[in-house]
């Protein structure tokens, strides 16, 4: 177990490393001069090319990319990732304003969806190709068929335009959760309701199951001690793997419903070409999607003894 | 005696009678008969013996004795235990019984939960059936343990960390645990070694409860057996004393099955077995045996002979004539009777003393 862990905690690294990298070229993938970019900021619209060169020097650009990266990292490292171009903040500082909104939606999305597709997923299982099954299997099929900025849109029209029950956007009290919680976790529970389902309906099928029901134990503790531990390896695998899609939709439905989170932030910021916000805000996701992986692996290892012992 | 005793009386010949069982499986090709009209009686005490080749009906058998078949096997007939059919229980009482009346050992490949402790997995029958809390369930699991030299540690390791044979002791564990009247062994020996399949011979020995075994295994079940029933095709085709049967078999089958064992002569049965989907009509062995005759061609009636039960043409009278010296078979040493003269042999094993936890020390 130790050696696994240290084993995965170690494997990080280079998986870090590369992250940083390609947030950091971002900077030189796009088209244009930054420098030229900032300088017309400051400056105004045509800028003369002895400000752009100082621009470019107080900025690092004059450097070889190699050296402004080993910068660049030096100061992430620290905390500090530069100064916005646009808004002359702390990049930190943008970030730390934006956090708690997207924090708040994306674990109250996840903590629903994730509740409810284990929920129905069991259910359907156990009660396979009944009424209730049926059911689910509707549910999941219009989860995964109707896009979820329509949805989104739909909603904020029956609830906040003709009910006015709901306000339509914005970041406030929980009645501002209710609508995009509702919009983002509907269609991403709608396949994880389906691969739970599958999942504990292939373990149901196990030699096991049958032992376990020939010792006289009661469906339930059939059904979750010996069923459900087992199909909780590939459901927590498809999870996490899905995480990057809870990242990805989470930039849509913040700007559909104005919610003033990281992922707006990072729209607003590719639209004013704010590099250093673009580069903090996909190094910060690409090392939350490492540590989510990270952490699914030591449950692996929670779960499955084969892997705690394997070593 | 204790209060089992008045159980006792009340089915003093058999713990489990099977009468005119069928399992009819529904599949995508038609439907199989694995379990064809097979009745039979196992009485208390003994070990039974249910041999055969592979696919002949004798694992759909045992399996719908407890119920555990899926929803496609289409079962009637009756299975009588302690007075009572368990086709016609309710599925809560079933349960009860299940586990704690009648155990199952299973196969070992992948009958073990692969996240659960042995030990756990050893004590549920336990704990679910006297109600223990999980610390005294698996005290006795341990002693268990202990008992069937395993080590008293080993109960807290996954089954991934233990051999084949530790595997199939650890279900055997897991079967007697609740101290059941009556186990059901689905092959215990299969893909062990020679020495591991003596030390699960062994260990069956050491165990004292009425039990059906389901082997292919012919060395296991002369070992360990008090009967043998001999299926083939979804039907019982002999049923004999263990000795009496490896001494001299009475059906041709039977025969076919001791002669192709190594150290009889390693010479298979020609042909293979039928399709369980249409069973050829008659006598199901006919086409692969040496002695059929056109009479083979209607299906034998059950002979008597000397308390062995036989399903073949060469045992039965017709007509008040013994077809026996038509076949050029060599006639059995013993007397022949009727149909429904003595059923009940007088193999009782009455040599073995029982004590409450079902193990012999």
């Amino acid at each position: 177990m130790k050696k696994y862990l240290i084993r995965r905690v170690l494997q990080i690294f280079p998986t870090l490393f590369g992250v940083s990298l390609l947030s950091f070229s971002l900077l030189y993938l796009f088209p244009g001069d930054p420098a030229e970019f900032v300088a017309q900021i400051r400056y105004g619209v045509e800028p003369s090319p002895q400000i752009v060169e100082e621009v470019r020097r107080e900025l690092g650009l004059d450097e070889p990319f190699l050296i402004h990266y080993f910068h660049w990292l030096t100061h992430v490292l620290r905390g500090d990732f530069g100064v916005s171009w646009t808004e002359g903040e702390p990049v930190s500082k943008l970030i730390m304003q934006r956090l708690p909104a997207s924090a708040e939606l994306f674990f109250t999305t996840f903590a629903i969806s994730v509740a409810f597709a284990m929920i129905l997923g069991v259910i359907s299982a156990v009660r396979k190709d009944k009424a209730i099954d049926h059911f689910c299997r509707i549910f999941s099929l219009l989860g995964i068929s109707i896009p979820s900025f329509w949805l989104g849109l739909i909603l904020i029209w029956i609830f906040s335009v003709q009910l006015h029950l709901l306000p339509a956007f914005g970041y406030g009290g929980i009645e501002h959760l209710i609508l995009p919680v509702l919009t983002w976790s509907f269609s991403f529970m709608a396949i994880k309701t389906r691969f739970v389902r599958s999942c504990l309906l292939e373990a149901l099928s196990q030699d096991y199951v049958v032992v376990a029901k020939a010792k006289g134990l009661r469906e339930r503790v059939i059904v979750f001690r010996h069923a459900l531990r087992n199909a909780l390896i590939p459901i927590i695998t498809y999870f996490s793997l899905s995480i990057h899609h809870l990242i990805i939709g989470s930039i849509m439905v913040e700007v559909v419903f104005s919610w003033p989170g990281l992922g707006s932030l990072l729209v607003e910021s590719v639209f004013k070409r704010d590099f250093p916000v673009v580069q903090a805000l996909v190094l910060i996701s690409g090392v939350v999607f490492v540590i989510v992986n990270l952490i699914v692996d030591l449950l692996y290892a929670i779960i499955d003894p084969r892997i705690r012992f394997g070593d | 005696m204790n209060i089992n005793s008045y159980s006792q009386h009340y089915c003093r010949y058999y713990l489990l009678k099977i009468e005119e069982l069928k399992v009819h499986l529904k599949t995508e090709f038609g439907v199989v008969r694995a379990v064809d009209g097979v009745s039979f009686e196992v009485e208390r005490g003994e070990k039974f013996t249910l041999i055969g080749e592979s696919g002949s009906g004798k694992s759909v058998l045992a399996q719908s004795i407890l119920r555990l078949l899926p929803k496609n096997a289409h079962v009637s007939g009756r299975i009588i235990f302690e007075g009572r059919n368990l086709l016609e229980l309710g599925e809560e009482e079933m349960r009860r019984i299940r586990g704690r009346k009648i155990a199952w050992i299973p196969q070992s490949q992948s009958s073990l939960n692969p996240v659960l402790t042995v030990g756990l997995q050893c004590a549920e029958p336990v704990m679910e059936h006297f109600k223990t809390d999980k610390k005294s369930a698996l005290l006795k699991v341990a002693r268990m343990f202990e008992f069937f030299g395993m080590g008293r540690g080993r109960i807290s390791d996954y089954p991934h960390q233990f051999s084949g044979g530790m595997r199939q002791r650890v279900l055997v564990a897991m079967g007697i645990s609740a101290d059941p009247e009556f186990l059901i062994a689905d092959e215990p020996t299969k893909g062990l070694d020679a020495s591991k399949r003596k030390n699960i011979a062994e260990l069956f020995e050491k165990i004292d409860k009425t039990m059906l075994i389901i082997t292919h295994d012919l060395e296991f079940a002369e070992r360990v057996s008090d009967r043998i029933a001999v299926m083939y095709c979804g039907e019982v085709v002999e049923i004999s004393p263990a000795k009496e049967f490896f001494r001299e078999p009475l059906h041709p089958y039977s025969k076919g099955l001791l002669e192709s064992l190594p150290s009889r002569g390693l010479k298979p049965i020609r042909g293979f077995q039928p399709s369980m989907i249409n069973p050829p009509s008659g006598c199901r062995f006919r086409e692969r045996c040496e002695f059929a005759k056109k009479i083979c061609e209607r299906a034998p009636p059950e002979s008597i002979v000397d308390g062995r039960i036989v399903r073949c043409w060469m045992y039965a009278y017709e007509e008040g004539v013994r077809k026996v010296g038509s076949f050029g078979f060599r006639k059995p040493s013993v007397g022949l009777c009727q149909k429904g003269n003595t059923r009940r042999n007088s193999n009782r094993n009455s040599g073995k003393n029982r004590n409450s936890n079902g193990i012999q020390g």
